[in-house]
């Protein structure tokens, strides 16, 4: 291994070891740490909840210029915008469930579910957007786990795993695999809009705080999505 | 010798709970030029339904008026305004809290999933999270009682536990009830019994025949954010 990645590895560890002592710590103190207090019910956790999420949004309509849309010069970009999309929405999504006050009752939201509440609608759509992502994904990355699991040894059985059995790696497998690519990426769009504009009608609907109370918010939440994540795909 | 306003909310307050719960308006009138900003309602509060620091379901709001020497301050009591259209019911993703037959707006400590969308919801700031906080654990050497023993709001035992954070109402969001507990076992709310001005009035809003409601026909009466339309029942008299 390069010196490098052993460094990136040792950083790593170190985040992970300080995340893990403040899941610890949220678990058995409750919210009793955070000090914000009832005049500013939402802080840092929904700021960087929105922030990733917005990045997810936006890298995903990016991918989807590329896999709906048929902009081909942006090609190189494809999987890895996915990918991005999928890793800020699961980081977006434990932020704000650690921002519940009763993390062990999320199941709630399924279960008896308030369809007035904008809060309930885009937990009902960032669900039905994983599923998405994560089949959109696998179709993307099936033909290289079918090739890969040809090598014996444990990364074989691996690939293998990944691959879910299917050994398939042909041409016309391959324009399979896009076609579908395409199709749920015609699903996403609408859905993305959707889900990125009803977090922003979260705020919009609050009559209480003046600055939020506008129709102008989802469209808003939208374009600064689009923005964010173009730029974080530029960076990457 | 006129008659007890106490003595006469409590005769209103029996012959209210003899009514059908959805014939009751529950409903309050605090006469603002009565008010001395003691905040004995505040601490009667916090006493009987025995909040965490950070929880406060009454506070007085204090302003001041005018340029010395023509100087003055004005105190405004503030409660739940229990809305007849309470903009945070709506908002809760879980039903955990909704608006009573009686217009008592509630929380189900059993179901909240404490996400605090109905605080950034409502106009009046009117709602607190319980994010586990004490008075003295932590603090001082010595633990007091009071942080320890439970309130009985909704009628139910609550005992909150500082070595699990994760117990209700820990972790919920939290709100008056106008005593709810006590209304219905025959007794005032706590702050309007404990008034040393006679400035708050309380019953049945349905009642004609009730103080609360003669004092809220009276013509100089208003409510808060009215513009918002969301009907309180919580009237001042100015």
């Amino acid at each position: 291994m390069s010196k490098r990645i052993v460094f990136v590895l040792i950083l790593g560890l170190v985040a992970l070891a300080a995340g893990a002592f403040g899941m610890v710590d949220r678990i058995g103190m409750g919210l009793s740490h955070v000090a914000y207090g009832s005049p500013v019910p939402w802080a840092l956790w929904v700021v960087f909840y929105i922030y990733f999420i917005g990045l997810s949004a936006g890298s995903f309509l990016v991918s989807s210029l590329i896999y709906v849309f048929g902009f081909k010069r942006f090609e190189a970009a494809g999987r890895l915008a996915i990918f991005t999309a999928l890793v800020s929405l699961l980081t977006a999504l434990i932020f704000i469930w650690v921002d519940l006050g009763r993390m062990e009752r999320v199941f709630a939201v399924y279960l008896r579910p308030s369809f007035t509440s904008p809060l309930a609608w885009i937990v009902w759509l960032y669900t039905a957007y994983l599923f998405l992502l994560l089949a959109e994904a696998w179709f993307l990355m099936r033909r290289d786990f079918a090739q890969r699991s040809k090598g014996g040894g444990l990364k074989g059985t691996l690939y293998r795993l990944l691959a879910l059995g299917i050994q398939e790696d042909s041409a016309a497998a391959r324009a399979g695999d896009m076609k579908v690519v395409r199709v749920l990426g015609a699903i996403g769009v609408p859905l993305a809009i959707a889900f990125h504009g009803g977090t922003g009608a979260v705020f919009a609907v609050t009559v209480a705080r003046a600055y939020w109370y506008s129709g102008l918010f989802p469209i808003m939440f939208l374009v600064s999505a689009l923005a964010s994540g173009g730029a974080l795909l530029t960076q990457l | 010798m006129p008659e007890n306003a106490l003595l006469r909310m409590q005769t209103d307050l029996k012959r209210a709970l003899g009514q059908p719960v959805a014939e009751r308006h529950w409903g309050m009138v605090i006469d603002l030029k009565k008010c001395v900003g003691c905040n004995a309602c505040t601490i009667a509060c916090k006493v009987e339904n025995n909040t965490p620091p950070g929880v406060t379901y009454h506070v007085v709001l204090e302003e001041e008026i005018g340029r010395y020497p023509n100087v003055t301050r004005r105190f405004l009591p503030r409660p739940c305004q229990q809305c007849e259209h309470p903009p945070c019911t709506r908002v809760c993703p879980v039903n955990a809290t909704y608006r009573r037959a009686d217009g008592i707006v509630v929380i189900d400590y059993d179901v909240c999933i404490g996400c605090r969308y109905c605080l950034a919801a409502c106009p009046y700031g009117a709602r607190s999270f319980d994010f586990g906080e004490f008075y003295t654990v932590g603090q001082t050497p010595r633990v007091a009682e009071y942080d320890l023993s439970s309130s009985f709001e909704y009628g139910q035992e609550w005992q909150r536990d500082p070595a699990n954070r994760n117990t209700s109402p820990i972790g919920n969001a939290r709100k008056c009830t106008f005593c709810l507990h006590r209304l219905e076992k025959g007794m005032l709310p706590a702050c309007i019994t404990t008034c040393i001005g006679g400035a708050r009035y309380f019953g049945n809003l349905n009642d004609p025949d009730s103080l609360v409601a003669q004092q809220a026909a009276s013509p100089h009466v208003m409510r808060l954010k009215e513009e918002l339309g969301t009907e309180p029942s919580v009237y001042y008299l100015l």
